[in-house]
């Protein structure tokens, strides 16, 4: 049994970790480099990795991996298939850059300036919804936290945003749900269909065991790449 | 230039009867100095022969301050620190860290070798306090001292502001809602200080540039020159590295419960 849907744990009922209701969800802002999982130990995507909050980013890139033969390489823009996000969003110069590390058979990245970043996660068996994706927070050791992500952006995403250009959800959607735009945002939002994975491009004479963050991006010497199937925008609210 | 540890103004060691008496790095470069002069053998204490392989405390080898401050202000959490710190360590020991909210401006950090397993700290097991204080509004200062065999660094007086790049153990001490959460100190449990070991052990397996003096005890972490971060006078290079970083999917959760929150 779900034990989620159990009746003795269902309805916002507190948890072990005393988590009450959405509002109460620990959803803090983080460096961005620690939000998205860097390690300068690691060359490798850590695939159990369960840290979320948000950042602000000056760029960040998303990559759409490459189907075979579908429309699945392509950045796409629901309701205006066919049309390059990035374009749209005024980034479409220097986009015919080939990637050069993240891995084999990807398209272009597309760059997403001042973007703020939830970092989320869903559950590998989670419940499959065709406009919806569960989210879960491991608060601790003994609780996961199940929470519709509509519901959660809801909730807390419009005070998250700041003066964010854009939105970018870093979030596995297994089940490729159709997601809508969510009351209370306004800017652009992208999410992913499939595994989402964080990559770092770092320029070596960076020194790794310095302060690393916002300002390396800005300059161009770190580059945060997020990798999934295939990316999804829903355009700024008119 | 990438690697700290490349750094010609380090030294390879100390020695453990001296006591700094000059600014670090003045120090720094004078015991450089001696050792290229007189070789490794010239910072050993005498008559300890081929005692130093079987040493088991290094704690004369060099702690690279400014790494350690600038580990200070990225930390995430006390966690994260102790990671960061031991990266820096060049020597055999782990250290432990304390965290102690003193009030609500000042925060003490203590590294301490915890050689009797206690998970506190004895007074002769410190090797270095940080102190932080916030001094304004969105203003605070942190100031090193070394201590033991390391008494006598005194860091400068470092300014801090909360527009800098910091670490949310540093930054949330600029934010309004700000309250110490370590009026009870953290202390690295001594059940952690394995997973320490074992985690500094495989940042050493990665940089092996960075490791490649030998210590007091004798043991070398890798040769110099192998990997990113070591110092090249071609300027040929113009990959970048790679890094991985998470996934935003979650597998096994093992025995956590699931909790549905509906509003």
């Amino acid at each position: 049994m779900d034990e989620a849907d159990d009746p003795e744990n269902a309805a916002g009922e507190p948890g072990p970790a005393r988590v009450g209701g959405i509002a109460e969800i620990p959803f803090p802002e983080v460096e961005v480099l620690s939000l998205l999982g860097f390690d300068p130990t690691r060359s490798e995507p850590e695939m159990e990795y369960d840290r979320f909050g948000h950042a602000l980013l000056p760029v960040v890139e998303l990559i759409s991996r490459l189907g075979d033969g579908d429309a699945g390489g392509e950045n796409e823009r629901d309701g205006d298939e066919g049309q390059s996000a990035g374009q749209s969003a005024g980034q479409g110069a220097g986009q015919s850059e080939r990637l050069n590390a993240v891995d084999e058979g990807q398209r272009a990245p597309l760059q997403v300036p001042g973007a703020r970043v939830f970092a989320l996660h869903s559950a590998d068996d989670g419940e499959p919804y065709p406009d919806d994706i569960d989210l879960e927070f491991w608060v601790d050791d003994d609780t996961a936290i199940v929470v519709s992500l509509a519901r959660f952006l809801e909730r807390r995403g419009g005070a998250l945003i700041g003066g964010a250009r854009a939105l970018v959800l870093a979030l596995c959607n297994p089940y490729r749900a159709r997601l809508s735009r969510p009351v209370g945002i306004d800017v652009p939002i992208f999410y992913a269909e499939g595994d989402v994975v964080a990559y770092f491009e770092i320029d070596p004479a960076l020194e790794l065991d310095a302060v690393l963050g916002a300002e390396e991006i800005r300059r161009g010497q770190i580059r945060v790449r997020l990798v999934a199937e295939r990316w999804h925008e829903l355009p700024e609210a008119r | 230039m990438s690697d700290p540890a490349d750094r010609p103004s380090r030294p390879l060691a100390l020695s453990r009867r001296g006591r700094w008496s000059l600014p670090f790095r003045t120090l720094s470069m004078s015991a450089a100095l001696v050792i290229g002069a007189g070789g490794l053998s010239a910072c050993q204490p005498p008559g300890q022969g081929d005692a130093r392989w079987v040493t088991t405390e290094n704690t004369n080898v060099d702690i690279d301050w400014d790494a350690v401050h600038r580990a200070y202000l990225a930390a995430e959490g006390p966690e994260d620190l102790e990671r960061r710190v031991n990266e820096i360590y060049t020597g055999d020991e782990i250290i432990s860290i304390s965290v102690h909210d003193q009030d609500a401006t000042t925060q003490v950090v203590t590294g301490f070798f915890d050689r009797d397993k206690s998970g506190t700290v004895d007074e002769g097991e410190k090797i270095f306090s940080i102190q932080r204080d916030v001094v304004g509004e969105g203003e605070g200062q942190v100031q090193i001292q070394g201590l033991g065999h390391y008494a006598g660094y005194h860091s400068p007086m470092w300014d801090i502001a909360s527009g800098m790049l910091l670490g949310s153990m540093m930054s949330r001490a600029f934010m309004p809602s700000y309250r110490p959460m370590y009026t009870a100190a953290y202390t690295t449990p001594s059940h952690r200080v394995s997973s320490l070991q074992t985690q500094r052990s495989a940042h050493r397996a990665a940089n092996p540039g960075k490791y490649s003096r030998s210590s007091k005890s004798g043991r070398s972490y890798g040769s110099k020159g192998g990997a990113w971060g070591s110092k090249s006078s071609t300027p040929t290079r113009t990959r970048t590295r790679s890094f991985g970083g998470g996934r935003f999917g979650l597998g096994d959760r093992g025995a956590r419960k699931r909790v549905r929150l509906h509003a």
